[in-house]
């Protein structure tokens, strides 16, 4: 059973203008039709700027939103089927952009429980998930920590845990790392790549940063409510113009391979991170 | 500045007062207040006082921290004092300039009731500085939950009570934020006279106003994700259990309810002022 | 406008047990004209000190000194020097409160006492160098994209004329295109008014792209200062700081650990290309 399916998603809202006569009502369609079949144990970047659909897309997988037309499924769960809400949101957790408008307890361990308190798991059951939770985010030290105390990547990862606490297949991150410095980022990064790579979780990461996409293993694009692209980083990344089309970003290292390569140089184009580069001009010959 | 604002002002400590059930300690500090208006003499008020000063050496809290909370309602005990000690009518005058008349049953209500205020302010302080923000909001649901067949919605109070903690210090630091950045457009808060100095907060409150509704809604949907439906089926990872040392602490309040009475009743037999 | 600070010194809560030292004896000096890139990662004191030059908080010790004046001199001209010292907050989009754009831009100019005709002047030209139109006067602030916002907010502040802008992690939050039209009107704003622009960034490449002389913070002081080409040579200082080089800077570092006869003072994609085309050819011949 495929973690998320998404069959001709589509998601139109109405949006009311104000033009010169007056208010116009006018149809805007957010997700058009869009395929995506996601694994279990997958890391999936989707990538598109702002506006683009993203994070309309990442709201149905957690069933905060109904598609319009077409269907998803979350571990074959329809989001259309009221009855199975709950089920999904607790097998897909959700961790949002802003990290002070997610935490809802003034402790930090009361944060974390809130998941499995809602879901109504038993007393002693709710503190051991809470402990191994804050364990996997490494931020146990923390527990009887007040989250305004904190630091924005602390923030995050107190965020992931409440989802873990909740035991989901699948975590869905929208834009987790926007509001957060260089080192806030890098721990929330390291943090996403383990929970995948240590304990099987599927992770669907919503960013515009390119070094976090390449450490994905499939990237999807969307762009208008399109889904535009899709493949292995490598596969898009090459790929620079229709990138920069999108309103994207590549690495440095990426472009600079492709500005060589129109100069005639024979490097390989796929080139994503600072050691490849280096590897690549070593072997050059 | 406004950083200087505490709100949810505990103070940790390990000590019996603080490791007493919230339920109890919310409970006895209600029963402290209504003691306050059934003691009517200064020996009455003396005993409360020696009560008071043994739960503040237990609790380990500097007395210092106790006091704190009278300085901001300093001006509400004066204005009752002179009130009590100007309007109060009686036998015994001990001033007359003009219309203003002191009279003995005056100081000695103006007295009382000054005593009675800053006891309640200190006995409710040590509820406040010996239990967490969350201890409390858990205690008041918990008391709150047999109203709820009556429409007192309990878990949503206590729901409400805990984000507003929880979002205090982020709106205080927001409001720092805004008016810095105002201040940094040359806006002015501190001179012009009572109309001007209200219209100035505008481009404070309309950018608070702003964020705190995109703070809720957004809130709203990460509260939905994590499964929150209200308190149907809900548990909680903390349950709250009395201890001995609650049963003993409950005793102890028997006792003193007991010897309020018998002080009011001594009151009005022995000639106890 | 030059800016001068002397032994800034700034202690938080002092003489309590929260006292936090936030700037250690600092000493900066910053010409008329120049393009300054402020970096040192989350609490190094960057943001302490940028508040420090608009007078929004006093030194504990030490003194800043405006074209040879105490900033806090006279308590009456510190309206004049933050009219001077323009400073845009990180998110300065939060600060929007008016019913139009027009007339949110128009706040800080008003404040000044300003004649009707000086105002619609200065907000005029300040939409019009963040690449606001006409067509947007009118809009409520509120219903603009993230990327447009900011701009407005960013044109509130440079509607007072200010002979030096400081910029707090402007692009902090917004995609790649949002962020190429900010950095876009920053340049351009340089270039046409040359007026002082001090950066605060954590993106090095932003920072790479843009300014003449970077200042590094670390621990309340001054760590580093020099061109981007002295500072981004030295990756490795950089990142036991918490910062980061521009990807391109690594490659070169590590090539040159390699022991390839290249620059190690390379920072942007075009600089790299040429080089490595270069290193290519040596290979070759």
């Amino acid at each position: 059973m495929k973690m998320v399916k998404a069959e001709g998603l589509t998601y139109e809202y109405t949006k009311i203008m104000e033009t010169d006569h007056g208010t116009e009502e006018h149809k805007v369609a957010a997700l058009k039709s869009v395929n995506i079949e996601i694994e279990k144990g997958e890391f999936v970047v989707v990538l598109g700027h702002n506006g683009s659909g993203k994070s309309t897309f990442a709201k149905h997988i957690n069933a905060l939103l109904q598609p319009t037309g077409g269907t998803l499924w979350v571990k074959g769960m329809n989001t259309k089927e009221e009855g199975l809400v709950w089920d999904i949101r607790q097998s897909a957790g959700m961790v949002f952009q802003n990290p002070d408008n997610q935490l809802v307890a003034t402790v930090v361990e009361e944060d974390i429980a809130f998941g499995p308190e809602n879901m109504g798991i038993p007393s002693e059951q709710i503190r051991l998930r809470v402990d191994e939770a804050l364990d996997a985010v490494r931020m146990g030290e923390f527990a009887t920590y007040t989250p305004s105390k904190l630091s924005g990547g602390q923030k995050q990862r107190i965020a992931i845990a409440g989802v873990l606490a909740m035991k989901p297949d699948c975590i869905v991150l929208d834009e987790p790392t926007a509001m957060l410095d260089p080192v806030g980022r890098r721990d929330v990064m390291e943090t996403i790549e383990r929970l995948n790579k240590e304990e099987g979780i599927t992770i669907i990461l919503i960013t515009h940063y390119m070094d976090e996409a390449v450490r994905g293993d499939r990237v999807y694009v969307i762009d208008d409510g399109d889904l535009v692209m899709q493949g292995t980083p490598r596969e898009i990344f090459v790929q620079v113009d229709k990138l920069k089309g999108y309103g994207l970003d590549v690495p440095q290292v990426t472009e600079v391979t492709y500005l060589l390569r129109k100069e005639g140089i024979d490097l390989p184009a796929d080139i994503l991170t600072i050691e490849e580069m280096v590897g690549a001009v070593c072997r050059y010959k | 500045m406004i950083r200087d604002i505490t709100i949810g002002q505990y103070y940790p400590a390990q000590s019996p007062i603080h490791r007493m059930d919230a339920r109890l300690k919310l409970a006895i500090t209600f029963i402290f207040i209504v003691s306050l208006f059934l003691v009517n003499s200064f020996v009455g008020y003396g005993f409360v006082l020696l009560c008071m000063a043994l739960v503040i050496k237990a609790s380990k809290v500097p007395v210092k921290f106790m006091l704190r909370g009278l300085k901001s309602i300093m001006i509400i005990i004066l204005f009752t004092a002179f009130i009590n000690l100007f309007l109060t009518k009686g036998e015994h005058i001990l001033l007359e300039i003009g219309f203003v008349t002191v009279t003995m049953e005056g100081l000695l209500l103006a007295l009382k009731m000054c005593i009675r205020l800053v006891m309640l302010i200190v006995g409710s302080s040590i509820l406040t500085l010996t239990t967490t923000p969350i201890q409390l909001t858990d205690a008041i649901e918990y008391i709150l939950k047999p109203f709820k067949g009556i429409g007192v919605p309990a878990h949503e109070i206590a729901m409400m009570m805990t984000i507003a903690l929880r979002f205090i210090p982020t709106l205080l630091d927001e409001t720092d934020k805004i008016m810095k950045a105002q201040q940094a457009r040359g806006a002015d808060f501190d001179t012009g006279n009572l109309v001007q100095k209200a219209k100035a907060l505008i481009p404070i409150l309309v950018p608070l106003f702003v964020s705190a509704f995109r703070r809720a809604e957004e809130l709203a949907m990460a509260m939905e994700a994590r499964c929150y439906h209200g308190d149907e089926n809900r548990t909680r990872m903390n349950v709250m259990k009395m201890k001995p040392g609650d049963m003993r602490a409950a005793g102890i309040t028997v006792i003193y309810v007991a010897a309020i009475i018998v002080l009011r009743i001594a009151a009005k037999v022995l000639p106890l002022v | 406008m030059s800016i001068q600070i002397n032994h800034l010194t700034h202690v938080y809560n002092e003489g309590t047990t929260f006292e936090k030292v936030a700037l250690n004896d600092v000493n900066i000096e910053i010409k008329t004209g120049e393009f300054i890139g402020l970096i040192g990662h989350t609490g190094s004191g960057k943001s302490t000190l940028i508040q420090h030059l608009n007078g929004i908080i006093y030194p504990t010790h030490g003194e800043i000194l405006l074209d040879g004046e105490n900033i806090h001199k006279d308590k009456m001209k510190l309206k004049e020097v933050r009219r001077r010292i323009g400073l845009a907050f990180q998110y300065p989009e939060y600060q929007l409160f008016e019913m139009t754009v027009y007339k949110d831009v128009a706040f800080g100019p008003t404040n000044l006492g300003w004649s009707k005709e000086q105002i619609h002047e200065s907000v005029i030209s300040a939409l019009d160098i963040v690449g606001i139109g006409p067509e947007i006067y009118e809009k409520s602030p509120f219903e603009l994209s993230g990327g447009q916002k900011r701009r407005v907010a960013i044109a509130g502040v440079l509607a007072m004329n200010p002979e030096v802008l400081i910029l707090d992690e402007p692009t902090a939050g917004l995609d790649p295109k949002g962020r190429d039209e900010i950095l876009a009107a920053i340049h351009k704003l340089h270039e046409e008014r040359g007026i002082t622009v001090i950066l605060v960034s954590h993106s090095m490449e932003d920072v790479a792209k843009l300014v003449d002389r970077i200042i590094v913070m670390h621990r309340g002081q001054v760590a580093m200062t020099g061109t981007p080409r002295e500072i981004f040579s030295h990756p490795m200082e950089l990142e036991e700081m918490g910062l980061a080089a521009p990807q391109v800077s690594y490659v070169f570092a590590q090539l040159k650990a390699k022991g390839y006869d290249v620059p190690t003072d390379v920072y942007t994609v075009e600089e790299a290309k040429d080089a490595l085309l270069k290193l290519v050819k040596q290979v070759k011949a």
